[in-house]
């Protein structure tokens, strides 16, 4: 049988909707929430709202938790499917234009080089990135931020996703297929013309 | 190796999930094709390139929408009683069954004590209507004696008792439409158990009359019942029979009957309400202390020394514990000198009605023994055997929530 992991002290009480637990179990994971909410969701406004809606399901299932993985993959795992479920929905919807997306992304990314310059041109480039996993499917979108963005292991994808060792083997193959085709496409414009690329409708239609 | 499937063997040895001799194989066939090692050091570079990108900074205020819908989530949750919460589960099978009983003791003690002044005033109201208030002051009597004897028990249950009256006043309104055979309950469950008083009243009925000296010629087996009905139902609303819902019951029925009998059914009913004053209590309290860790260490020591329990040690700032109702007040008095309150809630159950029902479903059951031994019917009587143990163990069940106090306690910041 398998045995139960070490969980943060916090989560007994929180079981029993000690409000305090509560806050630190949100302080210490609303980060990691908002991060894959993020990423999936390519928009400040939606990531904000998907994490909400997170939370509210950690809350409801939290009785359900049979603390026999830890408490970040538990929670992960919620993150993840509840993104991939609000892709889903949001498919075929209106997309974002490019504009619209880096202004919020630009003021949100940490620094990470030294002169000016760097710095812009490095968050550019990573705006840019991020914005070809755009055209992504939700589950490809999610295999890739587990594993390339987050590191992940196989096993701790496939349990999050609650798929087998292979699905995930190929699930990531593909999606690093699709991603470098993506990057590949959009090679030439990275970091030149930032401001001029427009996201293609994901319907093949008008550019926005 | 061939070209083919080139992503997935580069994807799976980025990873290192390919196996030694796959490995191995792969390895070789990068030397030889250079557009497979292009391949390779393209992916490489792309994991690098998403490997490297930082986590975005949680906006502002998000922190707090989350926690106000948390919080509202928790509200909602807790807002149930936490008496509701405990394991009573043992009795609740009986409840329904058992309310019959508790309808036919209610309207018993009424009727009863109506019947015992009223007979000699039937033909002249003014005079009756008097002699109804002397009755009536001689049933609070009876009642407070009752209190009296509780409060020896234990005397923080008298005080309960005053914050439950405004809820039975509430309940008063609704006796004429009931008085008249009107059963507008859509509360599950009292339906049924309406039908089943009423049953249980008519046989009650039938043996009143048989004690019967002095019928009164407009006496109608019909109205009676009604009006009885209608006086069990409020108990059932009320919880209790109070002074009230019997001078209710007095404007509506003008019968009279009386008998010795009834002497004893008054002093039955009352001797078997007397659990009717058993309350469970239990309070939520916030409190804002600086030290909050030798507050709850303090706590914990006087809940030891008062051989109460300790439901819930400290954490996270909060604690449950019970404590002897005996003692309830003194912890209270000695919490708020302690440390600042913030924020009190007191909730008070009735457990009388529950108490009263199972033990007349134990009865029952002792007396479905007897016969089943008598008729020998094995297993009848092991059947009700069982049922007894699990009536005594709900009783045992009660007597303990009675006795102790639940407080939860929340340190504020």
């Amino acid at each position: 049988m398998e045995e139960k992991k070490e969980q943060p002290e916090w989560l007994s009480a929180a079981k029993q909707n000690n409000k305090r637990a509560w806050e630190k179990l949100v302080k210490e994971n609303e980060s990691l929430v908002y991060h894959i909410a993020y990423r999936m969701m390519q928009n400040e406004e939606e990531a904000k709202d998907v994490s909400q809606e997170i939370f509210i399901k950690v809350y409801r299932n939290l009785q359900k938790f049979d603390e026999k993985s830890t408490f970040s993959t538990w929670i992960y795992r919620i993150a993840v499917n509840t993104c991939i479920d609000a892709l889903r929905k949001k498919k075929g919807k209106e997309v974002v234009s490019w504009e619209e997306q880096t202004q919020h992304q630009k003021e949100n990314v940490t620094d990470t080089t030294e002169t000016p310059e760097e710095v812009y041109l490095q968050k550019e480039k990573q705006l840019q990135i991020i914005d070809m996993i755009q055209n992504l499917s939700p589950e490809h979108k999610a295999v890739l931020l587990m594993r390339d963005m987050e590191d992940m292991t196989y096993g701790e994808i496939a349990e999050c996703l609650s798929v087998s060792l292979g699905t995930v083997k190929s699930r990531i193959a593909r999606a690093r297929e699709q991603f470098k085709k993506e990057f590949l496409a959009k090679k030439e414009l990275l970091v030149k013309k930032p401001r001029q690329i427009n996201k293609v409708n994901k319907k093949g239609g008008d550019t926005i | 190796m061939k070209c083919e499937n080139r992503e997935e063997k580069i994807s799976l040895y980025i990873d290192r999930q390919l196996d030694w001799k796959e490995e191995k194989e792969f390895l070789k066939h990068i030397k030889q094709c250079p557009e497979c090692k292009e391949a390779l050091q393209q992916a490489q570079q792309l994991r690098q390139m998403l490997l490297e990108i930082p986590m975005e900074k949680v906006p502002e205020g998000l922190h707090q929408n989350i926690m106000e819908t948390i919080n509202k989530e928790i509200e909602a949750k807790t807002k149930v009683s936490p008496l509701k919460n405990k394991k009573n589960t043992a009795w609740q099978k009986y409840v329904a069954v058992a309310a019959s009983f508790l309808i036919l003791a209610g309207a018993s003690k009424v009727y009863f004590n109506y019947k015992t002044d009223v007979t000699e005033n039937v033909q002249i109201p003014e005079m009756a209507s008097m002699k109804l208030q002397q009755t009536e002051t001689d049933i609070k009597q009876i009642d407070e004696q009752t209190n009296i004897d509780q409060q020896q028990i234990s005397p923080t249950i008298t005080q309960t008792r005053s914050i439950n009256a405004p809820e039975t006043a509430k309940a008063l309104p609704a006796t004429p439409n009931l008085a008249t055979g009107s059963t507008e309950y859509s509360e599950e469950g009292e339906q049924q158990q309406t039908e089943q008083g009423q049953q249980e009243i008519t046989q009650q009925s039938e043996t009143v009359q048989q004690d019967n000296t002095n019928d009164d010629e407009n006496n109608d087996e019909n109205s009676e019942q009604y009006s009885q009905q209608g006086v069990m139902m409020q108990a059932m609303v009320a919880g209790e029979g109070t002074e009230e819902e019997e001078k209710k019951e007095k404007e509506i029925s003008s019968q009279s009957d009386e008998g010795e009998s009834i002497e004893d059914a008054v002093t039955n009913t009352i001797r078997r309400s007397v659990p009717t004053n058993m309350k469970s209590k239990s309070l939520q309290i916030s409190l804002k202390s600086k030290n909050e860790q030798k507050i709850a260490e303090n706590i914990e020591k006087r809940v030891k020394s008062l051989k109460g329990e300790i439901e819930a040690p400290y954490t996270e700032g909060s604690m449950t514990v019970k404590i002897p109702i005996s003692e309830y007040n003194n912890v209270i008095n000695w919490l708020t000198q302690q440390c600042e309150v913030i924020n009190k809630n007191e909730i008070i159950e009735d457990l009388g009605k529950q108490y009263k029902e199972i033990q007349q479903q134990l009865d029952e059951a002792k007396q479905t023994e007897k016969q089943a031994v008598q008729k020998e019917q094995p297993r009848r009587a092991q059947e009700a055997r069982k049922t007894q143990k699990e009536c005594e163990k709900a009783l045992e069940e009660l007597q303990k929530t009675a006795d102790f106090a639940t407080i939860s306690i929340t340190f504020v910041e």
